[in-house]
């Protein structure tokens, strides 16, 4: 199981440091909100996809638009095996 | 990249090497043009030409033909070097192109927009050939357009990193001028030359495609768009030209269709497959050529014709598709 933090995690090594201090990242925090571009984004994903060792339907990877979006694509993709 | 950064790329990226045109031109009138010059051209012309269109283009925005991936990573970056954006970006906006050339949604059609007479002609050339590049609303996402070609950790790594290859573009015909004349002025003007000289000219033959390739030539399919084939561009465009033939079979590894049709991209990766370098190379053989061309025929073509999906993709709220399949 993914935690919101495994998520955070990337993000912030992903934005390196641009992150401003006081925004807090939860389940509801959108990915755009946090100023990432397409690209960013990508990487989180692809870095997810390879970490779990499992391959996302692209089309679901496309409309997460929160961490907990994210999370769940992780988590039923990992124990559905789709 | 950020917006505003995004921007200032653009905007660079169309001054400066059209200022580097206009000093070529006062050194080409004061003679001071020497035979490095003209090879540091011509060999950046030849891997930026070669990147966009067999990389960007045939490899990554159609999947023409697999190849190695040594030779994936070399076509990509040569194609960052032309400067054109990252490929991901490319990609995800030229098959949003495919999806519903010249109708609502086309990033680059010159009839978006479209107005009559002149000037509105000129004005829709104006916004395919460069205009459409200063669009800051425009975005294709590239997770839903190009997830594939996301999923190379080769093609992110030379997205994220883009201008340094856009750089690189610049300073390897630097660095050639510098072997050739062992003088620092030789590998300004190299750079001069075989970067920014080089930037303008590879450049503008792509957006002539864009430009001239969607509104004067011949229509060999009555495809539903408007793409023609412009025969004298498609030297210089290493095949890209053969616009029409594209639009009909948008996934061939050959643009040209006839023996005449020189097309230098497909000739390479023909020459790769015989090297045992590319495989899987798509080919459309003449009888389902015309196959098509007829049924194309009874429906009749043109901007105004039926296409599916009527949409284009990023405007749909859910997409069931993954890879982008363009044919």
């Amino acid at each position: 199981m993914i935690t919101v933090e495994d998520v955070a995690d990337l993000i912030r090594r992903e934005l390196r440091g641009k992150l401003a201090k006081d925004v807090t990242i939860d389940a509801s925090t959108r990915l755009d909100d946090l100023g990432l571009s397409s690209l960013q984004v990508a990487e989180i994903v692809f870095t997810l996809e390879e970490d779990y060792g499992v391959e996302f339907d692209p089309a679901r990877a496309a409309d997460a638009s929160t961490l907990g979006d994210l999370i769940a694509l992780v988590n039923d993709t990992a124990t559905t095996g789709a | 990249m950020d917006g505003r950064e995004h921007y200032a790329f653009i905007l660079l990226s169309s001054l400066l090497p059209l200022l580097a045109v206009i000093g070529a031109a006062v050194l080409l009138w004061n003679k001071v043009v020497g035979p490095a010059d003209v090879v540091a051209f011509c060999v950046m012309y030849v891997i930026a030409g070669l990147g966009v269109s067999t990389g960007y283009h045939r490899l990554l925005a159609h999947r023409s033909f697999r190849t190695t991936r040594p030779l994936r990573i070399f076509f990509a970056a040569a194609g960052a070097m032309a400067g054109q954006g990252p490929p991901v970006i490319w990609v995800a906006h030229h098959r949003r192109h495919h999806r519903v050339a010249d109708k609502p949604g086309d990033p680059h059609s010159p009839y978006s927009d479209e107005e009559p007479g002149l000037r509105g002609a000129l004005k829709g050339l104006w916004h395919a050939h460069m205009g459409w590049l200063f669009d800051r609303g425009l975005s294709s996402d590239p997770m839903r357009y190009c997830p594939d070609v996301l999923r190379d950790k080769d093609m992110r790594f030379i997205s994220r990193n883009f201008v340094w290859f856009v750089l690189g573009g610049v300073a390897l015909p630097g660095a050639i001028g510098l072997a050739l004349t062992g003088t620092w002025a030789g590998a300004a003007t190299g750079a001069l030359w075989g970067g920014l000289v080089r930037f303008f000219f590879a450049n503008h033959v792509t957006y002539a495609v864009n430009s001239i390739g969607h509104y004067f030539g011949r229509r060999r399919f009555a495809t539903p768009d408007e793409s023609r084939n412009v025969g004298w561009l498609a030297l210089f465009s290493f095949g890209e030209a053969w616009h029409n033939n594209h639009h009909a079979f948008p996934r061939s590894a050959s643009h040209g269709m006839r023996w005449y049709e020189v097309d230098i991209s497909a000739m390479i990766i023909t020459g790769l497959e015989k090297l045992g370098l590319a495989s899987d190379v798509i080919r459309i053989d003449r009888e389902r050529q015309e196959t098509k061309a007829a049924a194309w025929e009874k429906i009749g073509g043109g901007r105004h014709a039926r296409s599916t999906p009527a949409k284009p993709l990023a405007e749909l709220r859910k997409t069931t598709v993954g890879v982008v399949d363009v044919e």
